[in-house]
């Protein structure tokens, strides 16, 4: 579902991105580790499109990127580290309009159970997003994401800023989606919730992709150790 | 579709903003009040003009018995007309003066120029709906949209809306559409109530034909407008950026643009000075007939030409007035000689006005004053047709009383004296400005190139839009 091969980044003299080779299926969540520049939302954002990569090919569901651009992103859903969307709109009219505009018009009950789905009720999706905290925002990006029923999820550094009941939530809802066959891949800081959620764990270094491990194989000590003497 | 869904969402969020709410305000106050004054002003000055051009006639009918050339040296005033379209643009009325003098041997320059009884502020422009729509409307634009992508992007919304998998057109389209419905939300009621000004003093059909492409031309103008706005936003990384960059743009082409091309076309093309041109003038009249001084030598030689062609020994012989005919000679080189310089003038302004309307190209502002003063008589050549007009009754009417000088009076009868009834009947004044076809066709050129700008500025964007940087 989500492929790449030698796909490779460079500003300049400094590599971005460093031939990096991937597959992930459907119903694999795949999580990418590493420090701050290690290459993950350079991964990410060549995925999406937003940079042209310097060589190699990134393809999901089977077509380029940067040869299909539009028609990709019919495949894909993205979650951003922060979503700020419109203040002066309230919940519901932000997950309709994101909707609206990847194609889908849906009933009003319908708005209603994405919104259920990522963590909010009706009362707090009828406020306007000025009122909300960062974590609710979150899960009006997290609902415009499921909302576009993706095949493909692409996440940046979802869970930061939420608090651990939130976040717990948000990792439930992660393998729900994976056991309904969405392949995701998710940069992230976060040691402990990669490895409860991902099928397969990436650690990046200086654009990268290190090593590669099953999730279910470490614990979470294990992995904090193999991440700390990469990186 | 994708972008109608924007244009809504676009409108949506602008209308639940204090920002459009208070500019919409301001705004609105302002033109509420530009169209009260302008129409202050025009009814004021539509009264004064239409009296003291009716004075003036009551003047000359009026006049003493005089002998017919005393009249011509007793001379009349006539007055530019004004139309009903200058309450919305004053052009340059406050600079040309509207009011002339005509007497005989004489052509004088236009008086009465209204910036002469003002206090110096005031030449920074008055507060008249084309002000508004030109100046202040782009601002507001401006205002409203700086962060219409630029925004987007430092939120992150612009990453979202890509990887919903929007096309980079039906962003532009969108967001185009949804700025536009927001300008025009206020602009046609604003246009409207400005019909409302034009309909009390009732206009004729062309008045409307000029007013519906006067507004057309606004339109396309603050559609140039949001064009820009929304490129410079998609360029900016930041808002603020987006907002410092548009303010000098606005800065440049609404305010520094007028002043920067009419003093490069003065300098490239410079006119004479006063002295100059005066003392140029004075040689001419000199070296001619002078109908006042038969001694002068071209005088001397016109009259042993014409005692030649008619076979007499002296003036008093001739089958008509000699005093007559040689006043008319002394007209006719006069009138020649002013124009010869006047028209030498009138080229080098045409120069600078060649000059002013091709740099008008830098500046969308520059094409619909252009446009707009012309399409409301308040502009250079509807000045420069009245001035022509004004000096070919002049010509007539001194001619009309040469002539009777020259066929009804005895050589030497200095005393013979017309009344009022004569003096009634001499020609009138019926000057009604340039037709709407005329109008048009010298207003065309400009709202052709607005209209080019439109479309230029809305292809710039797309291709800025094309390749948007959601990072």
């Amino acid at each position: 579902m989500i492929s790449a091969r030698h796909l490779t980044k460079k500003y300049g003299d400094h590599t971005a991105l460093d031939n990096l080779t991937l597959d992930i299926q459907p119903g694999e969540i795949f999580c990418l580790l590493g420090q701050n520049g290690a290459g993950k939302t350079t991964t990410i954002n060549c995925f999406l499109g937003f940079t042209q990569p310097s060589s190699g090919q990134a393809w999901i569901h089977g077509e380029d990127v940067v040869q299909a651009p539009v028609t990709t992103k019919k495949h894909l859903a993205y979650l951003p580290e922060v979503v700020m969307l419109y203040p002066n709109l309230s919940g519901i009219e932000n997950l309709e309009y994101f909707s609206r505009l990847a194609g889908f018009r849906y009933e009003r009950g319908e708005l209603l159970a994405f919104l259920e789905a990522a963590g909010l009720n009706e009362q707090i999706g009828q406020r306007r997003l000025s009122t909300y905290s960062k974590g609710m925002r979150q899960k009006i990006g997290i609902a415009i994401a499921m909302a576009k029923k993706a095949k493909a999820l692409f996440l940046d550094e979802p869970t930061s800023g939420l608090d651990p009941k939130a976040s717990n939530d948000f990792s439930t809802l992660l393998k729900e989606l994976a056991k309904e066959g969405v392949a995701v891949l998710m940069a992230t800081h976060d040691i402990f919730r990669a490895r409860e959620v991902a099928t397969r764990i990436g650690i990046m270094r200086e654009g990268k992709l290190v090593s590669v491990h099953q999730g279910d194989a470490l614990t979470a000590n294990e992995l904090e150790k193999i991440y700390l003497e990469t990186v | 579709m994708k972008a109608i869904i924007i244009a809504r969402q676009e409108l949506r969020s602008i209308f639940r903003e204090r920002r459009f709410q208070a500019a919409a305000a301001i705004l609105s106050i302002l033109f509420a009040l530009s169209v009260f004054g302008a129409w202050d002003y025009y009814a004021s000055n539509e009264k004064q003009h239409a009296e003291a051009a009716r004075t003036a006639r009551a003047h000359w009918d009026n006049q003493e018995d005089k002998n017919p050339h005393s009249a011509a040296h007793y001379g009349t005033f006539v007055f530019k007309p004004v139309y009903p379209l200058s309450f919305f643009d004053r052009g340059i009325d406050a600079f040309t003066g509207n009011t002339l003098f005509l007497e005989g041997h004489v052509m004088h320059e236009a008086k009465h120029r209204a910036v002469a009884d003002r206090s110096e502020l005031s030449r920074l422009g008055a507060l008249t709906p084309a002000f508004v729509l030109g100046i202040l409307f782009p601002l507001f634009i401006i205002v409203l949209g700086f962060g219409s992508i630029a925004s987007e992007r430092e939120s992150g919304n612009l990453r979202i809306l890509l990887a919903q998998g929007l096309r980079p057109a039906d962003l532009f389209f969108g967001k185009t559409l949804g700025l536009g419905v927001v300008v025009l939300s206020l602009a046609l009621p604003f246009l409207l109530l400005g019909g409302l000004g034009l309909a009390a003093p009732g206009a004729g059909a062309e008045d409307w034909q000029r007013y519906g492409l006067m507004s057309a031309g606004y339109l396309i103008y603050l559609g140039c407008f949001i064009h820009l706005t929304l490129i410079v936003s998609a360029f900016a990384q930041r808002a603020n950026v987006a907002l410092v960059a548009l303010l000098g743009i606005w800065i440049a082409m609404c305010l520094i643009s007028p002043k920067a091309v009419a003093d490069f076309a003065a300098w490239s093309h410079p006119t004479p000075s006063w002295q100059a041109y005066q003392e140029a003038l004075q040689y001419d009249l000199k070296n001619g007939v002078d109908g006042h001084d038969p001694s002068a030598e071209y005088s001397k030689k016109l009259e042993e030409e014409t005692l030649k062609k008619h076979g007499v020994s002296t003036v008093d012989s001739l089958p008509f007035n000699w005093d007559g005919f040689i006043m008319q000679k002394g007209e006719e080189h006069e009138t020649y000689v002013f124009q010869k310089h006047k028209d030498a003038l009138l080229a080098i302004y045409q120069q600078q006005q060649n000059l002013l309307e091709a740099s008008a190209l830098l500046s969308p502002y520059l094409l619909v004053n252009l446009s707009s003063q012309r399409l409301a008589g308040t502009d250079v050549h509807t000045f420069h047709n009245f001035l022509a007009a004004a000096e070919k009754y002049r010509v007539a009417l001194v001619g009309e009383l040469n002539n009777d000088l020259m066929l009804n009076f005895k050589y030497g009868d200095w005393d013979g004296k017309r009344d009022k009834a004569f003096f009634a009947s001499n020609k009138k004044f019926e000057y009604r400005g340039p037709a709407f076809r005329e109008v048009w066709q010298i207003s065309r050129p400009a709202m052709a190139l607005l209209f080019g700008w439109y479309l230029l500025s809305g292809l710039l964007g797309l291709f800025v839009f094309q390749r948007i940087k959601p990072i």
